[in-house]
C-alpha cells in the first residue's frame, strides 16, 4: 500500500480528517512498526507493548481532527506512543504525576546557588545494568507533569528545535525554553537519588 | 556568595549563579556564542556548586536523550503482525476515532 506521499502529508492528513478508511489503514501500516519498536524499548514486554500500540493509535484516531500538521505526522504519532508507554509504565509502578517545584534549583538573595549541605546517605548497591538504568530514566520522565514531559519528548528525544517544539505545542519559544529548563532540572533531581554516578 | 565569587563578580563579563542557570540549556545544547561559553566557563571555575550542577545537568540530558529511541533507529525490530494491524483497524471501526 503506497497510496500517499511521505514528503507531503497534506493529502494523507486531509483523507484522515475526511475519515477515509484507506488513509487510516495506510497510517497504521506505515507507522505501527516503528512505533511498536519504540514502545517495546520502554515497556520491555511484548504483550504490554502491543496493547499500548493499540491505545496509542486509538488516541491518535480521536485526536486527528485537532492535529493541525505543524509537526510531522510521524513525530506527532511518536509523541503519542511514547506518552502512552510512559503512562503505562507509571501505572505499573503506581507513581503519581508530581509537582516539580521542589525539584528546581534554589538561589539566595545575592543570586548565588544554594547548595544543599545535607544529602541523604546512599545505600551501597550493585551496579545497574543498562536496561535497569533506562527503566529508571523512563520512570523519572513518566513522573513529570504532561506539559513538561511533552517538551522533553520533543526537544530531547525527537530533537526538534525550540521553534518547532513551540509550533507543535502551540506555545511561545520562550515558554518552551522555560519548561525545558524546569523539566531537565526536575529530572536531574529525580535521577540523582537513584543513579549512583549522577 | 563566597569571597572569591565576590571578587570575580567585580570583573567585566562576570555572571551570577542565577544567570548561569538561565543560560545553562543553551550551554548544554551548544547554542551559546564563544563569548557566552567563556563566561560560563569562567563561572564554573569560581563556583564549585554551579560546576557540579552543570556537570550533572549535562549528564542528565545525555541520559534522557539516549533512553528512548527516536523512532529512526534502522536496527530496531519493526515487525508487526497482521493480526495486530487488523485489531487496530477493527477498533477504529468500532468507534475508536469518533
Amino acid at each position: 500500500m503506497d497510496a500517499y506521499r511521505q514528503d507531503d502529508e497534506t493529502e494523507l492528513l486531509a483523507a484522515l480528517k475526511a475519515n477515509e478508511a484507506r488513509a487510516y489503514e495506510f497510517m497504521v501500516r506505515e507507522y505501527s512498526g516503528r512505533l511498536l519498536a519504540v514502545i517495546r524499548g520502554i515497556l520491555r514486554n511484548e504483550e504490554d507493548a502491543r496493547e499500548c500500540l493499540q491505545e496509542a493509535f486509538l488516541q491518535a484516531f480521536r485526536a486527528i481532527e485537532r492535529f493541525e500538521g505543524r509537526a510531522k505526522l510521524s513525530s506527532w504519532l511518536h509523541r503519542i506512543a511514547v506518552n502512552a508507554a510512559l503512562m503505562r509504565l507509571r501505572s505499573r509502578k503506581r507513581k503519581a504525576e508530581a509537582s516539580i517545584d521542589d525539584l528546581l534549583p534554589q538561589f539566595d538573595g545575592n543570586e548565588g546557588r544554594i547548595d544543599p549541605a545535607w544529602q541523604p546517605p546512599r545505600e551501597e548497591a550493585p551496579p545497574l545494568e543498562a536496561q535497569d538504568r533506562k527503566e529508571i530514566i523512563h520512570e523519572a520522565i513518566a513522573q513529570l507533569p504532561e506539559n513538561y514531559r511533552n517538551v522533553i519528548l520533543l526537544r530531547d528525544i525527537q530533537e526538534l528545535s525550540t521553534d518547532e517544539t513551540a509550533a507543535a505545542l502551540d506555545l511561545t519559544p520562550g515558554a518552551v525554553k522555560v519548561r525545558l529548563h524546569r523539566a531537565r532540572a526536575a529530572l536531574r533531581v529525580l535521577l540523582k537519588s537513584r543513579l549512583e554516578d549522577l | 556568595m563566597n569571597p572569591l565569587q565576590w571578587l570575580f563578580s567585580l570583573l567585566p563579563g562576570h555572571i551570577s549563579c542565577d544567570e548561569f542557570d538561565e543560560r545553562l540549556d543553551a550551554y548544554v545544547d551548544g547554542e551559546l556564542s564563544f563569548t557566552g561559553r567563556v563566561r560560563m566557563a569562567m563561572h564554573r571555575l569560581i563556583c564549585t556548586a554551579c560546576a557540579a550542577y552543570a556537570a550533572a545537568y549535562a549528564k542528565t540530558v545525555g541520559l534522557v536523550k539516549a533512553s528512548i529511541e527516536s523512532g529512526n533507529d534502522p536496527t530496531a525490530d519493526e515487525s508487526v503482525s497482521e493480526d495486530l494491524v487488523q485489531d487496530i483497524l477493527n477498533k477504529r471501526m468500532q468507534g475508536g476515532n469518533r
